[in-house]
């Protein structure tokens, strides 16, 4: 109680001091919301003044997006984990919620304002597509994705496609990765009473974690619905842990704080929806993004005092529309425009001016179209062509401006008639890159095929197959904002194989009793892979092409579902993967053969829940087998397994109409100090209180 | 705007619950184990930066085994993050620690460490330990951020700073002055030109002598010669060694010629240098003094070696017939020390940790 007490006045103490700035804005926020909030409301009354403002829907604002839900095949290999699930697993942002997918390895640097990105089967985190709302969200810079910077408070589901999604109405972008990493959000559903929805969350945690979120939603009329949500995050991040200092089981320990480890982001989104007769609809968003963080830096022996900062900031504009001419023809469109700018900042650097200041502006030009045509009754075809231009400046002293131009254009064909499918496409890559360091622009031209055929028996059991050619460019940063990297980056070629096996069956014992089975081999074939290692920073990083991988794996998802006397409800959901991903580059090297660096061998979650209508109660683990940090295999590069268990219960009641949810939990339960990359500790036992209000 | 207060009270008791963290972990212990080490080769292993494995090999020559950690397996904890450079001086190794901001005085006979000396500036930062020089009396340290620093050897305790250039890198001790490297690598692609000396009674910088684009490696090629290898720029300002009167403080000898690093040859230098084109290693003998402009071979068969991955420090033995090669093989991995005697003849070759650098033997 005495610690309750003291970190309790430490977060007070923080507020009026080192975090007054961050506290300030989080107000100014707050009245801001509160102001807006006003104006809509008032609007409302003015508008729909006959209608009184109620609702029936007690739940969270509910999501049926047609869209994606239908065109999940389960002949499609992925996985997908939807708002039921996600609300299961105590997370900060889509990154916790990505542990829980089959073939997946997260990369955590730790804590709230810790880097995480994923790596699916082995390939690199570039060759994962983030698709948000229907539109890539693109770094070319890195050309890897924070999946820290996406709250989980208002995403409906998170799906990951194997190779590529089967949708006809897709993106040329979607199919030009080894693997899409599908995040979409809440959309609300309106019954004939309601017209406003209103939904706030807010969290209390360990080392002042804080978070508020706030999900609003207004019919506007028959065609038009607004969304809003905003999003703040605020931790100090000061967690203890156990420095070690050495690699023997016996060398000493010492027991410390994490330093400069504080972080504080907002997000803003403003989603409308408006539907005509079916035919048409359009969606569009406007989304903000501002993060102020302290870079801690790796835990350097016998000296440690990292006052690196980092802030970013996006800021993006994106619409989907789509047509349907007739039952045979659809167009839709996707369009963005995206800026983003990043500043770091290290004060202590033996230059002239004793500092590194930098900052990047990146910026995006991005539409797509694609027009399918139903040839047949099983039969539609469709071609995808995306068009982007992206640049990228910066206040650095080696400035090259780059400006890339790239055209992808698929021909899609499907056929379907329930048992059997087909999905075959040939996707052509162009791009031309510019930069001050260029004398005349280089030109890349690449044909990537994907062919993918499936069978459904008895519609319980299916078996499909699918093979992919990818092409990855070399990123902005791997060939042009890189002062370690070699000058001759060639790109990356990567060959897909799945064989993929699901079941799933509802046996209806005690109504609704389902099972779900799949398991997914693959064969993937890299030449030339370029691989990041964390350079200088974590914000430079340097590249080299790793020579040849070969990697062979499993992937392994089921989930049960089935009720039980009292009244309980209980689904439990499990993963396994396993990855062997070997360096194939060198016969006469010591790494020929080795796995590759931070890739476990074994991996997997369990998430186990039980609803009773008193209380909620889940348990979810993962588990990371031995890990590598370097290419060799030696002892001394190994990073030792881990497993993170977490507990969460809650409790939803109702007050004057008002739906609340109280719930608690403890993250990393067991207290285990554990690493996902070496020398970036992760938190100990955290304990977490959310309050989520749906008001009317 | 009831309901607006309604949250932000709700929120606000939310927000006073106020939680700790529990923490447990297992406590130390640590045998250390006394015996006296028999002869053979102090290898210092650079590491991968960030990964703290920085590391001090050894090789017993009697029964032909490595100690690949000799540091962590006699002292229970590893060497730090970026090992520098190493020096030897009477009965210890002085090892500079560039990230762990630390010189760390090791016990020749035992591995034993005697001491850790902390490099950082009066606000804690730290001075970034970069490479060292002795006298008869004294230790002498380049650090990254503009300084020399005298290090007791006899207290094992820092002692006067002077200021240098920018980002001093190679050091040497000759005829009472220390000559720095200022490279001005932080300034890339503005680097420093000069040599600062040092004279070693005062303890603070007389003159600042332009040799050229980003000195880096400084040796003492005899009494009354400094060596020192100019880099350039990787670009349009070529590389080039120098050689510099310690009498006179001018620059004698200017010699345009590529390599990664050298050592003293008897009354020449002994060079190394990768070709990008091949992918291969060459040593070569540069007799300096009569105007060589390339140097010859130094393998015995006249041939670049097929078994160095990436030439990266030499060590020449000139009394005892030997030179040793580290090669740092892709970074990644753990390197390789290759022995040769003054004919170019291999004798052995073993494995070290990762990136080794430098090889101080024990006889």
């Amino acid at each position: 109680m005495i610690r309750l007490f003291f970190d309790w006045f430490s977060f007070v103490g923080g507020c009026s001091f080192k975090y007054s700035k961050n506290i300030s804005v989080f107000f100014k926020w707050t009245r801001h919301v509160a102001s807006l909030h006003v104006i809509v409301y008032l609007s409302l009354l003015n508008v729909n003044a006959q209608d009184t403002i109620k609702s029936i829907d007690l739940g969270e604002i509910s999501i049926i997006d047609s869209s994606i839900n239908n065109d999940f095949s389960t002949k499609q290999s992925g996985s997908l984990i939807n708002r039921g699930t996600i609300e299961k697993i105590e997370s900060s942002s889509v990154g916790d919620i990505a542990k829980f997918v089959a073939g997946v390895t997260l990369k955590d640097y730790g804590g709230i304002g810790g880097l995480k990105t994923i790596s699916v089967r082995g390939l690199g985190s570039q060759n994962t597509a983030v698709i948000y709302d229907g539109v890539s969200v693109s770094d070319q810079a890195s050309g890897q994705i924070d999946l820290s910077k996406f709250s989980t408070n208002n995403i409906s589901q998170v799906n990951l496609a194997n190779g590529q999604k089967f949708s006809l109405l897709q993106p040329a972008r979607a199919l030009a990765s080894a693997n899409v990493f599908f995040i979409e959000t809440l959309k609300p559903e309106f019954d004939s009473l309601e017209n406003i929805k209103l939904a706030i969350k807010s969290t209390y945690g360990s080392f002042n974690y804080l978070n508020f979120g706030l999900n609003t939603a207004i019919k506007l009329n028959k065609i038009w619905t607004s969304c809003l949500d905003l999003d703040i995050t605020n931790t100090l991040g000061n967690y203890p842990y156990t420095l070690r200092y050495g690699y023997n089981d016996n060398d000493s320990t010492s027991k410390e704080r994490r330093k400069n480890s504080d972080y504080f982001a907002f997000r803003g989104e403003w989603n409308a929806f408006a539907a005509w007769k079916n035919k048409t609809d359009l969606k569009l968003k406007a989304y903000y993004f501002y993060s102020d963080r302290g870079l801690p830096g790796s835990t350097t022996l016998y000296y440690q005092n990292s006052k690196q900062r980092l802030w970013d900031e996006s800021f993006f504009l994106q619409g989907v529309f789509t047509h349907h001419f007739s039952n045979k023809l659809s167009f839709r469109n996707h369009s963005k425009a995206n800026y983003s700018m990043v500043h770091y900042l290290d004060p202590n650097v033996f230059n002239i001016s004793g500092k590194q200041d930098d900052k990047y502006f990146q910026k995006e030009y991005y539409t797509n179209n694609v027009v399918m045509y139903r040839l047949g009754k099983n039969f539609s075809t469709s071609i995808t062509n995306d068009l982007v231009y992206n640049t990228m400046t910066s206040s650095q002293a080696f400035n090259a401006m780059p400006k890339r131009f790239t055209s992808l254009s698929g021909l899609v064909a499907s056929y379907n008639n329930n048992k059997f499918e087909l999905n075959a496409n040939l996707l052509h890559t162009f791009s031309s890159d510019n930069s001050i360091f260029n004398t005349s622009p280089i030109f890349n031209n690449h044909f990537s095929p994907f062919l993918s055929i499936g069978y459904t028996f008895k519609e319980t059991l299916t078996i499909s197959v699918f093979y992919k050619d990818v092409f990855r460019m070399p990123t902005f940063n791997d060939l042009y904002f890189n002062i370690i990297s070699p000058p001759t980056l060639r790109p990356e070629k990567a060959e897909q194989f799945n064989l993929h096996l699901a079941f799933a069956k509802d046996f209806g014992i005690y109504h609704s009793t389902f099972l779900n089975i799949s398991i997914d081999a693959y064969h993937n074939n890299v030449k030339d892979k370029l691989v990041a290692i964390p350079n200088k920073n974590l914000f430079i990083w340097s590249m080299i092409n790793f020579g040849k991988i070969e990697i062979n794996g499993l992937d392994f998802q089921s989930s049960i579902r089935f009720y039980l006397p009292y009244s309980l409800d209980v689904t439990l959901r499990g993963t396994y993967s396993l990855q062997m991903a070997r360096d194939k580059s060198d016969i006469l090297s010591t790494k020929y053969n080795n796995q590759i660096p931070y890739t476990p061998l074994h991996s997997g979650s369990l998430l186990l829940s039980i609803i009773h209508p008193f209380a909620e109660l889940s348990y979810s683990v993962t588990f990371v087998g031995d890990r590598y940090v370097l290419i060799e295999n030696i002892e001394r590069n190994r990073l030792k397994p881990y497993q993170d268990h977490t507990i969460m219960v809650s409790k939803t009641f109702e007050l004057k109409k008002h739906r609340f949810n109280i719930g608690l939990s403890c993250l990393n339960l067991l207290g285990k100090q554990y690493e996902v990359v070496r020398y970036y500790p992760m938190p100990l036992r955290q304990f977490r209180i959310n309050l989520k209000m749906n008001l009317k | 705007m009831k309901k607006i207060n309604l949250i932000l009270s709700v929120l606000l008791i939310a927000l006073s619950f106020g939680f700790t963290s529990c923490n447990g972990d297992d406590d130390d212990k640590d045998p250390i184990t006394e015996t006296n080490l028999d002869s053979g080769l102090f290898v210092l292993c650079e590491g991968n930066w960030n990964m703290n494995n920085a590391a001090l090999s050894f090789y017993t020559t009697s029964k032909s085994k490595v100690t690949l950690d000799l540091f962590s397996d006699v002292n229970g904890q590893g060497l730090g993050d970026t090992g520098n450079d190493m020096i030897s001086f009477g009965d210890n190794l002085y090892i500079a620690v560039k990230e762990s901001a630390s010189v760390v005085v090791v016990n020749r006979k035992t591995g034993k460490m005697v001491k850790r000396i902390p490099i950082t500036n009066a606000q804690g930062v730290n001075r970034m330990p970069s490479r060292l020089c002795a006298s008869s009396s004294m230790i002498y340290l380049s650090t990254f951020d503009g300084n020399l620093i005298e290090i007791n050897p006899i207290t094992n305790s820092v002692g006067r700073v002077a200021s240098v250039g920018r980002n001093p890198e190679g050091v040497a001790f000759v005829n009472n002055k220390i000559y720095v490297a200022n490279s001005g690598g932080m300034d890339f692609p503005n680097y420093d030109n000069s040599i600062s000396i040092v004279d070693a009674s005062t303890m603070s910088e007389t003159q600042k002598l332009v040799v050229g684009l980003n000195p880096g490696v400084v040796k003492k090629l005899d009494d009354n010669t400094v060596g020192v290898y100019v880099k350039g720029n990787y670009g349009d300002v070529p590389s080039k060694f120098v050689t510099i009167n310690a009498n006179t403080d001018a620059i004698d000898k200017n010699i345009e010629i590529s390599m990664m690093n050298f050592d003293v040859f008897g009354d020449k230098i002994l060079y190394s240098n990768y070709l990008y084109s091949s992918g291969r290693t060459v040593l070569y003998k540069l007799d300096y003094k009569n105007n060589d402009t390339f140097g010859t071979m130094f393998f015995a068969d006249g041939q670049p070696s097929a078994s160095i991955v990436y030439p990266y420090g030499i060590n020449v033995d000139y009394a005892n017939n030997e030179v040793f090669i580290t090669d740092a093989k892709d970074f990644a991995i753990r390197g390789e020390v290759f022995v040769y005697d003054l004919g170019g003849n291999l004798k052995y070759s073993f494995q070290a940790n990762n990136i080794p650098s430098v090889v101080i033997p024990r006889r």
